[in-house]
């Protein structure tokens, strides 16, 4: 367990640096950087001063080394707008987002999972047949027209749940559901058809040929096994989940940094944009990791010893 | 295998015209057709057959483990050791099952919940059938594993089914089954997934079982040769009808009908006799021919055979047969 561990450590910290390679390089292809950040009209020499200040006048491989070297240190440079490390403007706010992406996978999981679950046993039937469409329905409809609609339904019209900003649990109700609206379908649909597969398996069959009771041989033999397939969708839906939080933290005035991004790209403001991009994908690396240690720990079959 | 006495005590399993049909979507597809099955203590039976003869159908049809919207089942008398059951209904066996009827099916490997440690696996009968408490159940668990010949029991019960070899994974599962004691043991082809010599042992075991605990055993096979071993007395399947039954040394050195013969034939001998496969295939249930249904694949059929399904003859050789060879000796019954 712990070399398979460190094996995946180091495949995480390789798929890093080919993120900082790519962040990196969007600097470089959106231009020259002083473009954006002086006025048309200012002097060629306190341009060059700023691409000193910045590191721009570097050979490109050099650049990448430091920014690398920068980059670990959790240090992007000061942003370019305010005087203060880029990276502490999307450090500070992390935790709300991740909070929200939470909140946003346990809806999934807790509405997709016995949605799946019912559309399965009861396969052909209304039910069934509702679940499904619920779950197209889910995959259609876009993220931020969502938002607008719970903001004018359960905000505004029938004022339930606050409309903007953080405190209690209140707050994350909708954002959280704007959050879980593409992977809740995604859940839906693969639960279903795993469970489908698994309820055919010689062990189920073997298990009711035990006498144990339905509700038994579900608990013991099929939910389990039918889950793994869920994990694996999960790591894919980790990066769809942190882009929907950005769009809900827009839509809700929700503190996270989501919103920060969104900022930063709207004042150009790069170095904030490029900590953003790799607190990203800190949490997508890490949070595949974790469900990798769920996968092996749901199928011992690709226990490593 | 056969009891001392040569006498069944008691009727472990009595079933009487028995039929399983299913439901398809292109309308109901009569799989069983009138079967009569008994087994007693201590006996085995083989039910041998192709595959689609409607064997397997047969018996988990019965046990009521298709499910009711799939198939529909009926037997004129279904009766469990001394109780009077109705065939194939869920509620009349779901406490039996794993209890006094066991169930091994064909493959080991498929069988077990690869995600649960073996040993949970064969505590769930006990646990959860005979609310047993924790450490009785892992005494019994661990017994029953040496049992089937398990050397290392502790490590068998605590490891994962794909860590076990497939003649282990077979013992395991016997473990699973034999673990309450049952008096009735269903094996669904337990040996055809395994390799000759496992086959061999596999059935040394359910033998000793047997012997120490009286078990009558249906076993299923489509290996009629296999069966001459074993079992005491051998059912002949087509197309959902017995066609040949009596015991095992009746049916096998003077097999009577037909497709029997034709059956025994198509068996690789090591005094190499030449194989002579069965020509055609198996009809389909949906679309059996007029009168008897292996008329088109025999060599004796006449036009008799195509108009009325032959009758059953006991002949004087004490088997039961259901052609029309059987008129000539035979009486019916």
């Amino acid at each position: 367990m712990l070399r398979f561990l460190v094996r995946r450590m180091l495949h995480s910290i390789l798929v890093l640096l080919g993120v900082l390679f790519v962040v990196h390089g969007l600097l470089l292809l959106t231009g020259d950087p002083t473009a954006a950040l002086l006025p048309p009209d200012a002097d060629e020499e306190v341009r060059e001063n700023l691409r000193q200040k910045h590191g721009l006048d570097d050979p490109f491989p050099v650049q990448y080394v430091k920014f690398v070297g920068r980059a670990v240190r959790g240090d992007f440079g000061d942003s370019f707008r305010q005087a203060r490390p880029a990276f502490e403007f999307v450090s500070e706010k992390a935790g709300e987002t991740i909070k929200l992406g939470a909140v946003g996978l346990a809806i999934s999981l807790a509405v997709g999972g016995p949605l799946g679950a019912l559309s399965a046993l009861r396969k052909g039937t209304w039910i069934d047949r509702t679940a499904r469409m619920v779950a197209a329905m889910g995959q259609a409809i876009p993220d931020f027209w969502l938002g607008i609609m719970l903001i004018l339904i359960l905000g505004v019209n029938l004022n339930w749940l606050p409309i903007s900003g953080t405190g209690d649990w209140r707050h994350l109700v909708m954002p959280g559901l704007v959050v879980a609206l593409p992977t809740l379908p995604a859940v839906v649909r693969i639960y279903r058809s795993s469970l489908i597969g698994v309820l055919d398996r010689d062990y189920v069959r073997a298990a009711r040929a035990r006498g144990l009771r339905g509700a038994q041989v579900f608990g013991r033999h099929v939910a389990r096994n039918a889950a793994i397939p869920i994990v694996t969708v999960l790591a894919f839906e980790v990066g769809s989940i942190m882009s929907g939080a950005l769009i809900a933290e827009v839509i809700f005035a929700y503190p996270g940094m989501g919103r920060v991004a969104y900022q930063a790209i709207i004042n150009r403001d790069i170095a904030v944009v490029q900590a953003y991009v790799f607190m990203v994908s800190l949490i997508v690396v890490t949070t595949n990791m974790l469900l990798d240690i769920a996968y092996s720990m749901l199928d011992p079959r690709v226990r490593v010893r | 295998m056969a009891p001392d006495t040569g006498t069944v005590s008691s009727q472990v399993l009595a079933v009487e015209g028995l039929t399983v049909s299913f439901r398809a979507v292109a309308g109901v597809v009569p799989a069983v057709r009138g079967v009569d099955v008994t087994v007693g203590a201590g006996e085995t039976v083989a039910l041998v057959g192709e595959s689609g003869s409607g064997k397997s159908a047969s018996v988990l049809g019965m046990l009521g483990l298709f499910h009711p919207d799939s198939a529909a089942v009926e037997a004129e008398r279904f009766e469990f050791e001394d109780m009077e059951l109705s065939a194939g209904r869920r509620e009349d066996l779901q406490d039996l099952l794993g209890t006094r009827i066991g169930i091994i099916f064909q493959d080991p490997q498929s069988s077990l919940d690869p995600t649960m440690k073996v040993g949970r696996q064969i505590a769930e009968v006990p646990r959860l059938r005979l609310g047993l408490d924790r450490n009785t159940v892992r005494r019994k668990v661990l017994d029953s594993l040496a049992e089937v010949g398990i050397r290392d029991p502790e490590w068998c019960a605590s490891a994962y089914p794909h860590e076990l070899s497939g003649g282990m994974r077979q013992r395991a599962m016997i473990a699973t089954v034999m673990i309450a004691g049952p008096s009735l043991l269903i094996a669904d082809e337990p040996t055809t997934a395994l390799d000759v010599t496992l086959q061999a042992q596999v059935i040394d075991l359910l033998a000793t079982l047997q012997e120490e605990r009286g078990t009558g055993i249906l076993f299923i096979t489509h290996d009629l040769s296999l069966v001459s071993e074993f079992a005491d007395r051998v059912m002949v399947m087509y197309a959902g009808t017995v066609v040949e039954s009596g015991d095992t040394e009746a049916v096998v050195n003077h097999p009577s009908h037909p497709y029997t013969r034709a059956l025994l034939e198509s068996v690789p001998r090591l005094d190499g006799g030449r194989v002579r496969p069965i020509q055609g295939r198996p009809p389909d249930p949906r679309d059996l021919p007029s009168g008897c249904p292996f008329r088109t694949r025999c060599d004796h059929a006449h036009d008799r055979c195509e108009q009325v399904e032959p009758p059953t003859f006991r002949l004087p050789s004490g088997q039961t047969i259901r052609c029309w060879l059987g008129e000539q000796d035979g009486e019916p019954c």
